[in-house]
């Protein structure tokens, strides 16, 4: 029951009055009020078991002065009225400041400075509702019996002048934790002083008190719901939220969890709504992925679907919170979490979408964190998926490796069979052999060649039967004067390597062999009898020609660059060049 | 001029009493006694006598006789007068009985349609028994009628002849009742603060004892009967003479140390086996009477007790008891009662056998017969003036000592105007009062009724001014009360949700004042009331309102079942009522505890009023009260257990009293009696429990978690195991902070032990076996026969998940009350359960623990 509402208020009575007095305030009440409703105050407070109702609702350990004032002032601010006349609210912060000093069990030095603080605001401010704002700091202090202190916050917030999300936390944490202060046995004591001074028997057993304590703890519990339904659907989880945060173990003072009680019951057609948007989420993604979407498409979808349940598990989290603590479900978040995790096993089972399943599972661990069954079957999940991620890993690295290795194979018979070709050739040449038997010599020789896979083999091995060839097609052009055998080495030997040539033109690389001599020619002397090597320039793996030189310290830029024109001058085109020492026969010195 | 009538209605003798607003008076019987006894009897030729009469012939022809038929109120058990061949039903016989009462009154008071009378009810009667009685005075055509409490009568009663304040023990103890209230007086206005007693327990029950303890012993012990003495009915006449004589004999030692029961064998006319004519010659002294009597003042004296617990307050804080009753006639029951108090109680302030007639007849001048309710007349009166002073005189019109004028004035106050209050009965004056809103002045009242007053008001140069209405009529009042506490507790019972466990939802409870108008649910509480199932127009499909007396919340139906409200869709036409539609209760509990009681479903837009029935409430019949005694012993014998506590004790008595009856008893009164025992012993373990509720919460929490531990924990996944710690520290929580919701996380938490139980193969397979060998679980034969077929074949293959789901179809159709005993039986069946504490023997150990988990 409100402040204002208990029968000492309606009566004009304070707790300490006599039962004579109360009759008298009773027959005064009558002659404005319904008696009956006097009546029935008058009963509630002559009788001692049904007065403690009233004592425990009321400001038992102030005196009756300053709860006179104090409700004063409470009543004044429930209309939220500015106070036009600056002496009004100087005269109320007055009252206020000496009922504080009335205040027992305080100290007074703190009193008094409080007091000061109250006497500035009044003046500067002339609002009374900044009156009772300032009694929010004065409450802070030990100046009330945590009962009392508790009624009052409760009155307080039935009669906030706006409910903002700042303002009700506030409150809210205040009276959770003055709630956590209040003791059944200062009570009992308390109550039972009171009790001398009014001349009512003493109550006996301190579980009576418990009980009430109880009953008023139920009606903090509803003044906290009033407060809750005034704010947004949007604001209440943050609210509550920072309320449990500031809960520290896992034992929460009691009102916390009456709070998030309320909160549920208040907030579940909201949550029934969002869950209702997660549904239609949910058969967008199915859809999505039945239409095989694209990548992008489908993405999108199940990051909107993945969004909708984080907005919805925000709103149920400081439930979800709550009954972890508890040791109990939350009902609607198993099916929602169930639901989505279906949704994600749908996904692979039915759509082979590892990743995205995988996504989704990884999304919704951290949603339904803190509903255990659903974590766990998530976990579950999650491994599972992983080792499915794993074993076709493994599987395809198996087959990777089952395929190089038969590639392996293969080459390794092919690399034989071109070693064998080249030999074949090479002593057919030397032999003398007629053009006929070079002709299917060279034959085989290019069949064998053309086999080979040079990207999937390693460098010195492609540059080992580049240079085999290189040297029997040279061979063939140089020795044995057979061009057209030499080109159609050179050809094939082009088409199968042409990374590792670096020129893809047989023209050119021809031209670039056959032409030396041309091109050497056309270099200063200097050059052609003092820098360069005897040796003619080769190709090497990565199709750079390499031109040897006999001095290469002496090399200078210019030089390099007079090589390099003239060069590609001859060949048509740039050419990677690279200058390699070897020192000439000719001990000459360049000049 | 108006009327006002009090009757106490009682069990053996009623009174009629009228007050004018001066006085009471009393009207007397023919016979020229103040009391009428409550007996009926109907001669050969079919004419009926009431009163005297009727009571003296009773004995000698019991079967044309009805007596103590207010025992039987609010039942339907029928008060056969077999000889006269007419069957009455008890409200009939009340009726009689208030006719006759009525008829002592002069004819222009009976007839005169401004007459109200009041009938008193005890406070312990419940609704059924409030409404039998409306209907008994309707039926004897009194007109206008209002119940209230004896308790309250009697305080109305006594509080008219004190003027000091104080609080007051009132022990009312008529012929088949005890009724104790505790009221204060208060400046003249009397506040009841709190009422008890007990249904059955009065001179009649002294009547009982004497007759089963000495009387019956003595013919037994003198004359030759056969066995079945008790029932036979050749013996009834003596049965009821001698039971006659014995009352006479009490009534008799309430003046003298000694006499005799006695009755001549002219008298008895009954000859016994041997042909020797029967007579009584017992002597009786008042020590004989003390111990026979002791146990059950005994038992007045704790409730009394109870009530001053209730009440808050210590026998120091009475001032004196006062004695309603005939039966406190006798001193040594005064003085026993006082003493074991300690409560002073050496004087009778008021005729205990006419002050709850009186009472009421006073109670009766208070009420507004105008009111449909009867509610009480509105204690404020005012008078106005308009024109050049606009103002109203508003002042107590119904005081029983001072009261007040106000003056209240609507806009300017001429400066200097004054008024003055004269009293146009004795001359006094008020003196001149400055003219000013809310002022007061206090006006003493000299004598009981009317008392007239007149406001004068005078301007700033003393010239009186005129004013439209200036005499104010005050009454005194013999007294008043302005609160009457509820005697019971009353609640609709409600399912916290679907398929969940019944609880209380209070209309009022135990204390509160009356009377009390409120709605259900309470928006401001956050409650809403729900159908729970859906109720199509003309479909047998109902929602059932059920309503409880009294105040154990575990189980609901140890409560007194006062009534069903029935929402059937043969009530109305069209529409549909779906689950979840909301619901509305309105009731109105009047002065005299009578329930009005109401539902509206907005979504049809009906209203169903006034729907109230009362179930089959025959006085139960003797087996069905040794059942009834037997589960409550078992109850009792598990929850003494775990606590040590007198009362159990108590109730225990009760039930070996009501237990020792003859399960063939046929006479009703006592079977009334032997229910009404039990349901003390009900109420006495609901006390236990609340009392020890911590101590035995604990039991049940900490034997379902070493249960866990020592036999669950080690099948259960990590997060099972965390989810149930986390569960036993909330129900920890919810034992240290008294809360509601214990009992249900007990039985999620025992319902988790099992949950993991049933994902073991080796235990669905003892549970099989188990349930297979107990067919007498199984209310569906056949079913049972079938599942246990299937279940064997399944076993032969070893199909265990096919046998998991036979098995939980079986567990399905098992009785359901029995689940959890045979469960736990199982389980202990399959592993010893240490007892907490220590025994040394297995089956010791494992049938005590069992024992324990049937209680919990």
């Amino acid at each position: 029951m409100d402040l204002l509402q208990i029968p000492f208020h309606f009566l004009g009575a304070t707790i300490r009055n006599n039962k004579k007095e109360i009759v008298e305030l009773t027959t005064k009440c009558s002659l404005f009020q319904d008696p009956d409703k006097c009546a029935e105050a008058s009963a509630t407070l002559t009788n001692p078991q049904n007065r403690i109702d009233a004592e425990v609702g009321w400001l038992p350990g102030v005196t009756p002065e300053s709860a006179s004032q104090l409700l004063t002032l409470l009543e004044s601010s429930a209309g939220n009225q500015q106070s036009d006349n600056p002496s009004t609210s100087t005269i109320k912060a007055q009252s206020l400041a000496a009922a504080l000093a009335a205040l027992p069990y305080t100290d007074s030095t703190t009193v008094a400075d409080k007091v000061l603080e109250v006497l500035k605001l009044s003046r500067t401010t002339h609002s009374e509702t900044d009156n009772l704002d300032s009694i929010q700091n004065l409450l802070g202090i030990d100046a009330l019996n945590p009962l009392s202190h508790a009624n009052l916050l409760a009155a307080r917030i039935s009669r906030l002048p706006d409910y903002t999300a700042v303002d009700v936390t506030g409150w809210i944490l205040e009276i959770v934790r003055v709630f956590e202060e209040i003791k059944p046995k200062d009570i009992l004591k308390t109550l039972n002083r009171e009790r001398k001074i009014a001349g009512f028997p003493e109550i006996a057993d301190v579980s009576v008190i418990e009980e009430k304590i109880q009953d008023r703890r139920r009606y903090y519990r509803r003044v906290i719901r009033s407060a809750l339904e005034k704010l947004s659907d949007e604001e209440r989880p943050q609210i509550v939220m920072a309320v449990i945060d500031s809960a520290v173990g896992d034992t929460w003072p009691l009102l916390i969890e009456d709070l998030v009680d309320v909160y549920e019951s208040g907030i579940q057609d909201f949550l029934n709504k969002k869950e209702k948007n997660i549904e239609t989420q949910d058969t967008r993604v199915r859809e999505a992925a039945d239409a095989e979407l694209s990548d992008e498409d489908f993405t999108t979808t199940l990051d909107k679907f993945v969004q909708t349940v984080e907005k919805w598990d925000a709103i149920a989290q400081p439930i979800q919170i709550n009954r972890k603590r508890q040791g109990l479900d939350h009902e609607d978040s198993l099916r929602v979490g169930k639901d989505a995790r279906r949704l994600a096993i749908y996904l692979y089972n039915e759509h082979d979408k590892l990743e995205s399943s995988q996504q989704l599972i990884g999304a919704l661990q951290k949603v339904f964190a803190e509903i255990p069954e659903i974590a766990e079957q998530l976990a579950e999940d999650a491994e599972a998926l992983d080792k499915i991620t794993t074993a076709e890993e493994e599987l395809s690295e198996t087959l990777e490796n089952l395929k190089t290795h038969i590639d392996e194979l293969q080459q390794a018979v092919t690399l034989t069979n071109i070693k064998k070709q080249v030999e074949a050739l090479q002593e057919a040449v030397d032999s003398g052999n007629p053009d006929y038997i070079l002709d299917s010599r060279v034959r085989e020789l290019v069949h064998a060649i053309e086999k080979w896979e040079a990207l999937s083999q390693s460098i010195e091995t492609n540059y080992t039967i580049i240079t085999l060839l290189g040297n029997v097609a040279l061979n063939l052009l140089n020795e044995h004067n057979k061009p057209d055998l030499a080109l159609q080495i050179m050809k094939v030997t082009r088409d199968v390597f042409p990374e590792f040539l670096g020129i893809t033109d047989s023209n050119r690389l021809t031209a670039l062999l056959s032409c030396w001599d041309e091109v050497k020619s056309k270099l200063p002397m200097k050059i052609r009898y003092g820098l360069l090597a005897d040796e003619t320039p080769t190709v090497n793996a990565v199709g750079v020609v390499e031109i040897p030189c006999a001095h290469l310290s002496l090399l200078s830029d210019n030089d390099r660059k007079i090589i390099a024109d003239t060069l590609t001058k001859a060949v048509g085109e740039s050419v990677d060049i690279e200058f390699v020492s070897q020192p000439s026969d000719s001990e000459s010195i360049p000049f | 001029m108006e009327n006002f009538i009090g009757i106490d209605l009682g069990t053996t003798n009623s009174v009629i009493c009228s007050y004018d607003g001066n006085n009471t008076k009393i009207w007397k019987s023919p016979e020229q006694n103040d009391v009428t006894p409550s007996a009926i009897y109907i001669d050969r030729n079919g004419n009926k006598y009431i009163g005297q009469r009727a009571y003296n012939i009773a004995p000698r022809s019991p079967d044309r006789c009805a007596t103590l038929f207010k025992r039987f109120m609010g039942t339907s058990t029928p008060i056969e007068l077999s000889d006269a061949n007419h069957t009455f039903t008890p409200e009939e016989c009340s009726a009689e009985v208030l006719k006759a009462l009525f008829g002592y009154l002069p004819e222009e008071i009976r007839n005169d349609p401004e007459t109200g009378t009041v009938i008193t009810v005890p406070a312990a009667f419940n609704q059924m028994q409030k409404n039998a009685t409306m209907q008994a005075a309707e039926m004897a055509g009194i007109g206008q009628v209002a119940l209230m409490q004896e308790p309250v009568a009697a305080v109305m009663s006594v509080m008219r002849t004190r003027d000091t304040d104080g609080i007051f023990l009132i022990y009312d103890i008529g012929g088949g009742t005890l009724d104790i209230a505790i009221a204060e007086s208060i400046g003249g206005t009397v506040n009841l603060l709190t009422q008890g007693g007990i249904q059955i327990c009065g001179g009649r029950d002294f009547d009982r004892l004497l007759m089963d303890n000495l009387v019956r012993p003595w013919l037994l012990e003198n004359f030759d009967f056969p066995e079945d003495f008790a029932g036979n009915p050749d013996y009834k006449s003596l049965i009821r003479l001698a039971t006659w004589a014995t009352e006479r004999a009490k009534i008799e030692l309430f003046a003298r140390e000694d006499t005799r029961i006695s009755l001549d064998e002219i008298e008895t006319r009954t000859r016994d086996l041997n042909g020797d004519e029967i007579y009584l010659d017992i002597p009786l002294q008042r020590d004989t009477l003390d111990s026979l009597i002791s146990d059950r003042i005994q038992d007045t004296i704790t409730a009394a007790r109870e009530t001053l617990s209730e009440a808050g307050l210590t026998p120091n804080d009475v001032v004196e008891i006062i004695w309603i009753g005939g039966p406190t006639h006798y001193k040594p029951l005064r003085d026993k009662v006082a003493f074991e108090l300690g409560i002073r109680g050496d004087r009778i302030s008021v005729n205990p056998m006419t002050a709850v007639a009186e009472g009421a007849s006073i109670f009766a001048e208070s009420v507004d017969w105008n009111s449909q309710n009867r509610g009480r007349k509105d204690i404020r009166g005012q008078i106005s003036s308009s024109g050049a002073l606009s103002l109203t005189f508003k002042y107590i019109a119904r005081t029983p000592s001072k009261s007040k004028i106000a003056l209240q004035t609507e806009g300017p106050v001429p400066i200097g105007s004054e008024f003055e209050v004269k009293s146009l009965d004795t001359g006094w004056e008020s003196g001149r009062r400055p003219f000013k809103n809310n002022a007061t002045v206090d006006v003493t009242l000299t004598k009981p009724g009317e008392n007239t007053f007149k406001v004068f008001v005078y301007d700033d140069v003393n010239r009186a001014i005129a004013i439209e209405q200036d005499e104010i009529i005050i009454t005194k009042t013999a007294a008043t009360v302005s609160a009457i506490p509820a005697s019971h507790t009353i609640s609709l019972e409600v399912l916290e949700k679907s398929g969940g466990p019944s609880k209380l939802l209070h209309l009022i409870q135990k204390g509160e004042p009356l009377p009390k108008k409120g709605t259900l649910p309470i928006p401001e509480a956050g409650e809403s009331l729900k159908a729970g199932e859906s109720v199509t127009a003309g479909s047998t499909n109902a929602l059932i309102f059920k309503l409880w007396s009294g105040e154990i919340e575990e189980p609901v139906t140890d409560n007194q079942p006062i009534g069903l409200l029935k929402v059937s869709g043969t009530q109305f036409d069209s529409g549909h009522i779906p689950m979840g539609a909301d619901l509305e209760c309105s009731y109105e509990i009047l002065d005299s505890g009578e329930l009005k009681f109401e539902v509206s479903v907005p979504c049809i837009g009906a209203t169903f009023d006034k729907v109230y029935h009362y179930g089959d409430t025959k006085v139960p019949e003797a087996h069905q009260i040794t059942e009834d005694g037997e589960k409550v012993q078992e109850r009792i014998k598990n929850i003494s257990e775990a606590v040590e506590d007198p009362k159990l004790e108590q109730a225990n008595q009760k039930i070996e009293t009501a237990l020792k009856s003859d399960p063939e008893e046929s006479d009703l009164e006592k079977r009334l009696e032997q229910n009404q025992a039990i349901l003390e012993a009900k109420e006495l373990l609901h006390q236990v429990r609340k009392e020890n509720l911590k101590e035995i919460r604990q039991i049940e929490l900490n034997e379902v978690h070493t249960f866990y531990d020592m036999y669950v924990r080690q099948h259960a996944k990590s997060t099972e195991g965390k989810a149930f710690d986390n569960l036993v520290e909330t129900a920890q929580r919810s034992i240290d902070n008294n809360e509601n919701d214990f009992e249900d996380h007990l039985d999620e938490l025992r319902g988790r032990n099992f949950e993991i139980l049933w994902r073991q193969d080796w235990f669905v397979i003892q549970r099989f076996k188990y349930m297979a060998d107990s067919p007498h679980l199984f209310a569906d034969k056949d079913r049972f026969e079938e599942l246990v077929h299937i279940g064997n074949n399944l076993m032969n293959h070893e199909d265990i998940q096919r046998i998991l789901s036979n098995t939980k179809d079986l567990d399905e159709s098992v009785i359901k009350s029995e689940v959890v005993d045979q469960l736990r039986n199982i389980v202990a069946q399959i592993a010893s359960i240490p007892r907490i504490g220590a025994t040394s023997n297995y089956d010791e150990m494992r049938d005590a623990a069992i024992n324990i988990l049937l209680e919990s």
